[in-house]
């Protein structure tokens, strides 16, 4: 969960890309590392095989612009896509704040993509989290491929709550600020939501 | 498979022709002059009755009107044959009587030879020749089916046995929620049910194991559009993924596509095959991929004002 250190004005959140394997996780990660300024992040840390799988988790500590006075640092993770790593995936969703799902927009990916919505639904739920609960959006990616799902499928397939979307070609950094920029403003609102709820 | 006619096709048909005009040419020359006494009928009948029989093998389930269109251009052809041969006759002879040269290319060798080398020339045109619609699924068996039946299945589920193009490959474990199937029983009552998809033969086809394909699997236009009915698609559309048993598919293609099931095995007319996505989606109705009214959570709606946090620097 977020922790805000009032002695040191400083909000903390955690960020979880989520989403099945070889869907563009890690790439959104090392777009977002390769374009913000290197005295507003700290290094990534990629623990991968030699074939790009992700193979722990991915993590990169990140900071954004002042808010009312507060530092707010956000820690951004991968989870590990193939569904064997299960047990990695449920540990990296401890404590997260929000979930950006990416989607891969390619026909015969559709399968994993379900599998994967409902995977994360089943991990947030051991931890007694929900997506009712937990802020997340949906990021469709590879959507500059030919062989991609029409948005309408996509949507009815993972994005039945309908929360908010992003088209994204993270390989080329299409949509991946969008979709960064759209969970933090999610995640910080849904904090302060707390805050006055006297919750968090 | 059967493709569509190309230039090669024709072609071959030239090819054809002109080597059954020199062949019965060769025959009318050489054939010996007391010739067996056969009526000129007889050989009609025989005739029709090779074209026929060539027609019905090379297109399995053709329709009566395509079988007769079949037996009609192949005597056309036949009589072209009998006629050029008739006519280089009258030319090589240097007197160009046609009639005469008629009379001696309508006896009973060449007439053979011009009829069994216009199957030959005739040949790829077989895939012109319509064939039989194929026949409507009976649809209390599907909603009896395994592929309908497994969009309300439970968790827990054990695994299902996927059979692709020659061999069986295991897949994920179905795994469908009571939600998610109540959600699409839902979306299914205020729809159509009627309509179905149209997938290629061919593309159905590679989904049926080699070893189970009919006599006439390779007769049929690969484009020839097979109904899939949307009461099998429905329930199934939110898995992301289409199955249905080869028991059932074999009820939806043309006769003769696959192996009669008293051919097979019972265990693998179970087998469940994998039906294109990317050809269903696109012609399903709007209303099928309809979600309810929008619910979103109270943390998804936030103030414009805030909604950048990050901003992009040129890569390094």
């Amino acid at each position: 969960m977020a922790s805000i250190n009032y002695a040191l004005k400083e909000i903390s959140c955690k960020i979880v890309y989520y989403g099945a394997g070889m869907c563009g996780k890690t790439t959104n990660l090392q777009y977002i590392h390769q374009h913000t300024s290197p005295e507003k992040r700290g290094n990534m840390v990629s623990l991968a095989t030699p074939g790009e799988r992700t193979l722990f988790f991915d993590f990169l500590p990140l900071e954004a612009a002042q808010i009312h006075g507060f530092r707010t640092k956000f820690q951004l993770y991968t989870v590990p896509g193939q569904v064997m790593y299960n047990s990695t995936r449920k540990l990296v969703l401890r404590g997260v704040d929000g979930i950006i799902f990416v989607c891969d927009s390619q026909w015969d990916k559709m399968r994993e993509n379900v599998e994967s919505f409902r995977n994360l639904g089943d991990n947030l739920a051991s931890y007694g989290y929900s997506l009712e609960t937990t802020p997340y959006i949906v990021q469709y990616n590879k959507r500059d491929l030919s062989n991609t799902a029409p948005i309408e499928y996509l949507q009815y397939l993972v994005n039945p709550r309908q929360v908010p979307n992003t088209k994204a070609t993270a390989l080329h950094g299409d949509g991946v600020f969008e979709s960064l920029n759209a969970i933090c403003v999610r995640v910080l609102a849904n904090l302060a939501r707390k805050q006055k709820a006297g919750v968090a | 498979m059967r493709r569509d006619f190309t230039a090669i096709s024709g072609f071959s048909m030239a090819i054809s022709f002109v080597a059954a005009v020199v062949l019965c040419l060769q025959i009318t020359q050489v054939q010996a002059a007391p010739e067996w006494q056969i009526s000129g009928l007889t050989v009609w009948a025989v005739s029709l009755a090779i074209f026929g029989t060539a027609i019905y093998a090379w297109r399995p389930g053709i329709s009566l009107s395509g079988w007769i269109l079949g037996i009609l251009v192949l005597t056309l052809v036949s009589l072209s044959l009998t006629m050029g041969t008739a006519a280089v006759l009258a030319f090589v002879q240097g007197g160009g009587d046609f009639t005469a040269a008629m009379g001696r290319t309508s006896t009973l060798a060449p007439r053979m030879c011009a009829a069994f080398f216009s199957l030959m020339v005739f040949y790829p045109l077989r895939l012109l020749l319509p064939v039989r619609k194929p026949r409507k699924p009976d649809r209390r068996r599907f909603a009896q089916s395994a592929a309908a039946q497994e969009a309300g299945a439970g968790e827990g589920d054990p695994a299902v046995l996927l059979v692709g193009g020659d061999q069986a490959i295991p897949v994920w474990e179905m795994r469908s929620r009571p939600g998610a199937a109540r959600q699409s029983s839902d979306t299914l009552t205020s729809l159509e049910l009627d309509g179905s998809v149209d997938l290629p033969f061919d593309v159905l086809l590679a989904q049926v194991p080699r070893d189970m394909w009919g006599d006439g699997a390779e007769g049929y236009s690969a484009s020839l559009p097979v109904p899939v009915p949307l009461e099998v698609i429905f329930p199934q559309i939110k898995e992301a993924r289409v199955v249905m048993r080869l028991a059932d598919l074999r009820q939806l293609l043309p006769p003769g596509a696959m192996k009669d099931p008293s051919d097979t095995d019972l265990d693998r007319e179970e087998g469940l095959v994998l039906l294109p996505l990317e050809l269903i989606v696109p012609q399903l109705p709007p209303e099928a991929l309809e979600l309810p009214p929008p619910s979103p959570p109270a943390w998804a709606t936030v103030d414009e004002d805030e909604s950048v946090l990050f901003a992009t620097i040129p890569a390094k």
